[in-house]
């Protein structure tokens, strides 16, 4: 397997140290071999690209040119906002040279240069294609067959369908073999992947809440014990979110949320405190008793 | 049914005046709006948007739609386009593959041009140029990170950041309201 640059973005290091803890454990165990990136800059994701193209892409490239210094082709990130900003952008330069030519312009600027040769993958595709559902279930030593899971992948994980490549985004899909490779049950629930309205916390707090309370009573319906997901945003509304609408409609859920990564810990025997789960708001004791 | 039962308000007359014919090939132009012309309004965005279920002020179909008549103002100081929650399922359905929320951002980029953006996501850019961090951090979280065992939030790049805002134009939109930084 080939090495990764890791993008950890700026949710997940912040908001969800949780999920890097779990991811980075995990890796270690799974033979992925992760590099540091250093000196930085924010992917610009959507909030970025919304008030300027340009600037979006000229960050997002600045970030790419690193890996090629690093002397890597693949760069691997856990946030689904990353993953969006970034690979959209690569998408865009690979295989644009004008545009990649106006973004270089302001490359020189900084001293960099991007050469269109780098490749963004989300660290779900690297569990599913790189370690491969055999190694995963290899690993797997504590059994998650009592958990029956819910999951959230994240609209950018899939969607834009032009810049993922692919024909059409709400089918089957991968993270259900990722679920069942831990031994748990992915629950088809309905509008399971549909957007948990997390982009727009910032704009308009009763939308949001409104989306999201949506979701939440579909997930009671599928009667699923927790939540999975592999987007911070998501784990973000689903944890934190649960409880403002929790508050917000008198209403009680009580529904964990984890990241698979965290999924992934559990089922190879790590404990709750080595995974970093008391750091949720939402307790996962639940979780923790039905597994055993 | 009768006449007192009709729920929808009647709306003001569109006035051919108002319109701006042209704003749709301004669209047009720009990468991310480049498909709008292709719209025929069949309405499959607006069905499956997750917002415009829960809301009468966001329907993407009647966005794109106020666009290509030319209703320039409407759409870009109106503040419907900052609803949006971009999660592409539209792009998905769209079958003139109008990508409807590209042509959302496209018709953002005019409206942060013009000055038309919720202050929430200026703050946001802003933070993001002078800390690096598109998120506010605070001490409480390299305290957290240390009691999990993971290293201190790593330093970002802020000058070459605030160099390319700069090279790119962004940062004289990001701070026009006020004295230049």
């Amino acid at each position: 397997m080939t090495d990764f640059a890791l993008f950890p973005g700026c949710l997940i290091p912040t908001r969800v140290p949780s999920y890097e803890v779990s991811l980075r454990k995990t890796a270690e165990r799974l033979g992925v071999n992760f590099v540091e990136m250093e000196n930085l800059t924010c992917c610009a994701p959507v909030g970025v690209l919304s008030l300027d193209y340009l600037t979006s892409l000229s960050l997002g490239a600045r970030n790419l040119a690193i890996v090629e210094e690093m002397g890597l082709d693949t760069m691997c990130t856990p946030c689904n906002g990353c993953f969006e900003g970034l690979d959209r952008t690569a998408t865009i330069l690979n295989k644009d040279p004008e545009t990649l030519e106006k973004v270089n312009e302001i490359l020189a600027e900084v001293g960099k240069e991007y050469n269109g040769t780098i490749t963004v993958r989300h660290l779900a595709e690297i569990y599913y294609d790189d370690v491969g559902i055999d190694k995963i279930k290899e690993m797997m030593v504590k059994p998650l067959d009592a958990l029956t899971v819910g999951i959230r992948p994240g609209c950018h994980l899939f969607r834009p369908i032009e810049v993922i490549g692919i024909d059409y985004s709400e089918r089957y899909f991968f993270l259900d073999d990722l679920i069942a490779a831990t031994g748990a049950e992915s629950v088809y629930y309905k509008h399971r992947l549909r957007c948990c309205g997390g982009l727009l916390r910032n704009v308009s707090g009763d939308i949001v809440e409104g989306i999201l309370r949506k979701r939440l009573i579909e997930l009671k319906e599928g009667n699923v014990d927790c939540v999975v997901t592999v987007c911070p945003l998501c784990f973000l509304q689903f944890d934190l979110g649960q409880k403002l609408v929790e508050r917000k409609f008198k209403e009680k859920y009580d529904l964990p949320t984890l990241t698979y990564s965290e999924l992934l810990g559990l089922g190879m025997g790590l404990s709750a405190e080595e995974l970093g789960l008391q750091t949720h708001r939402i307790k996962v004791d639940k979780l923790l008793a039905k597994i055993g | 049914m009768s006449e007192g039962e009709y729920k929808v308000p009647i709306k003001e007359p569109i006035k051919t005046k108002d319109l701006d014919p042209d704003f749709k090939y301004e669209i047009a132009d720009t990468y991310l709006g480049r498909h709008i012309t292709a719209c025929f309004k069949c309405g499959a965005c607006t069905g499956g948007c997750p917002v415009g279920i829960l809301t009468e002020i966001y329907k993407p179909r009647q966005i794109i739609g106020e666009a290509l008549l030319g209703m320039r103002e409407k759409v870009l100081t109106g503040g419907e386009l900052w609803l949006c929650a971009t999660c592409y399922t539209c792009e998905d359905r769209c079958p003139q593959k109008v990508n409807i929320t590209d042509v959302i951002i496209a018709l953002r980029n005019m409206a942060f041009r013009e000055g038309h953006t919720p202050e929430a996501l200026i703050e946001q850019a802003r933070n993001m140029v002078e800390t690096g961090w598109i998120q506010k951090t605070t001490a409480s979280m390299d305290k957290r990170r240390e009691e999990l065992g993971l290293s201190r939030l790593p330093k970002m790049a802020v000058e070459d950041m605030q160099k390319i805002v700069k090279a790119t134009g962004f940062i004289k939109y990001l701070y026009k309201k006020e004295d230049k930084k």
